[in-house]
């Protein structure tokens, strides 16, 4: 994307650093897979081209089925990287810790519109998931471990995700998560058989 | 204290002798060499031919004497039913017979302990690459978790069955890593990561199919999982912000997986370790010296409780020994 002036980085996660920037006045983010010197080269720009690419067709496909996500301005496919919008927001994690009130049923309901369109987020934490204060918004970022073929199993994993993000870190957790359910069982109807799942996720001890 | 460790949860039969200094005296590996895969039976009865010649061996190497043994140790599981209780026997038996505790040690977070105490690492996080096992384990909120795995076989038994039906002896991984060194043509296999998992079924099927020179099918074999392996390991990396990778298990004795690892934890400054060969594989040592931490923490256990856990999940066990830090 041409005029695009980058500043700052924000995070250096596993496989992407995302960097604040400018473009014609507007506040971007700029998602770039990086390259894995462990990878051999072929591998590594085939799965940096296709990660991409898919991430940015889940982005587009969640904000169709009516959920916050950054709009996609663009996918540099040469430089394996996509650019957004720059959400103006805090963590979730973050207003909870502060005590800050949040519409969780809000975000539960969101969360079921995700699924019942078929996708899932693949790391549904609390950090993942942005809040603005001024103007009451929500924004869900971080799409790289999402899928398109939603089954039970990783739609339990993403309530799984949020919960243990929820209850490990917060006061008054459980009531927290319930809200969560609340509106998440309101905007998708085959919740029953994913709530038996995060039981099912739970006992077998892992996706921490 | 000196502590007698007994490794014996698959192919291996290894006695160990450990101080509580933490020296070890004495490291005994004996291999079970099956014709084709591990018949779980078979092992047992090696082990068992083994296990008092492979003690007085360790006694011998240690300079030891059977009565300055203090603490017996055993693997309790994970591993093949038949082995566990043969060495379980054993232990029991050396614990009533020369009157001193027992305790019966998970021997993934063996593989863990022995690199800590061995290698640089204090708060790794540990990829675990064995025939049986392949798992991404760090501590966190008082255990060992298991933060990636695989979805089905381990990578170890993936390359001793694609090894078989190329008619490679047990175990294959080795003469792959050699034949590899000859390739050179990256082919396209299933590159299979979910989140923190992999899965190994699907390039072992597409590998064996494969119409290609050998060289270049172990090369492509290697190139493609031991990325996957070590981008689960990143992710772990960044999700408990942990900067030590610990390498243990059979297969990290793979100098490409090694080197793999190597660039991954240097490109984001963090470090990785690995134990010396006979401590990486499965062995005595890394028993004994968990059974005294397990020992030093209360957790020895009596003969009537002391069954074996063949199913015995890294998570299940309690880790009083280290201190306990909040969350990551």
């Amino acid at each position: 994307m041409q005029n695009t002036t980058l500043k700052e980085v924000l995070t250096k996660g596993a496989e992407a650093e995302i960097i604040k920037g400018e473009w014609k006045g507007r506040d971007i983010v700029l998602k770039r897979r990086v390259v894995k010197g462990y990878r051999h080269p072929e591998l590594d720009s085939i799965l940096r081209k296709e990660r991409t690419r898919k991430e940015a067709r889940l982005i587009k496909e969640a904000r169709k089925a009516g959920i916050p996500v950054p709009i996609l301005y663009d996918i540099m496919e040469e430089k394996d990287s996509i650019v957004m919008e720059y959400f103006p927001g805090e963590r979730v994690m973050d207003c909870i810790e502060n005590g800050i009130d949040l519409d969780l049923e809000l975000i539960g309901k969101y969360i079921g519109k995700l699924h019942d369109s078929g996708i899932t987020h693949g790391d549904l934490t609390t950090s993942n998931i942005l809040y603005h204060p001024e103007d009451g918004t929500y924004c869900f970022i971080d799409f790289s471990l999402g899928d398109f073929d939603a089954d039970t199993e990783k739609m339990g994993v993403d309530l799984h995700l949020l919960r243990e993000a929820i209850i490990s870190v917060h006061e008054d957790p459980f009531k927290k998560f319930d809200r969560v359910l609340e509106g998440y069982k309101e905007s998708f109807s085959d919740f029953t058989q994913v709530l038996n799942k995060i039981k099912d996720i739970e006992s077998r001890g892992r996706y921490m | 204290m000196i502590v007698l460790g007994i490794e014996g949860t698959a192919h291996t039969l290894g006695i160990g002798l450990v101080d509580d200094s933490g020296n070890v005296l004495a490291n005994v590996l004996k291999n079970y060499q099956p014709s084709e895969g591990i018949h779980p039976r078979e092992a047992a009865n090696h082990h068992a031919k083994h296990l008092v010649p492979a003690i007085e061996e360790a006694f011998e190497e240690g300079d030891v004497r059977k009565e300055d043994i203090g603490l017996i140790a055993f693997s309790r599981g994970p591993g093949l039913g038949p082995c566990l209780r043969t060495v379980a026997t054993a232990a029991r038996a050396l614990s009533l017979s020369l009157g001193v505790p027992l305790t019966g040690v998970n021997h993934c977070v063996a593989h863990l302990e022995i690199g800590r105490l061995t290698t640089e690492a204090d708060d790794p996080v540990l990829l675990y690459t064995s025939g049986g096992n392949t798992q991404v384990i760090a501590f966190s909120r008082g255990r060992y978790r298991v933060f990636g795995e695989t979805l089905d076989i381990g990578i170890g038994n993936m390359l001793d069955k694609f090894g078989r039906g190329k008619g490679m002896p047990f175990p294959a991984g080795p003469i792959i890593e050699e034949i590899a060194a000859d390739g050179s043509s990256l082919l396209e296999l299933p590159y299979s990561v979910k989140g923190m998992d992999v899965s190994f079924s699907g390039v072992l099927t597409a590998a064996s199919k494969m119409d290609a020179p050998l060289e270049d099918i172990c090369y492509s074999l290697q190139e493609t999982t031991f990325a996957m392996l070590t981008e689960v390991t990143e992710r772990a990396l960044a999700h408990t912000k942990k900067d030590e990778v610990l390498l243990g298990g059979g297969v990290a004795c793979n100098q490409r997986l090694r080197e793999m690892v190597d660039i991954m934890t240097r490109e984001r400054g963090a470090a990785s370790y690995a134990p010396l060969k006979s401590l990486c594989v499965d062995n005595g040592a890394m028993i004994a010296w968990n059974g005294l931490l397990m020992y030093d923490a209360g957790l020895d256990i009596s003969v009537e409780n002391s069954g074996i856990l063949q199913g015995y999940r890294t998570d299940e066990v309690d880790v009083l020994w280290r201190q306990q830090k909040d969350l990551f």
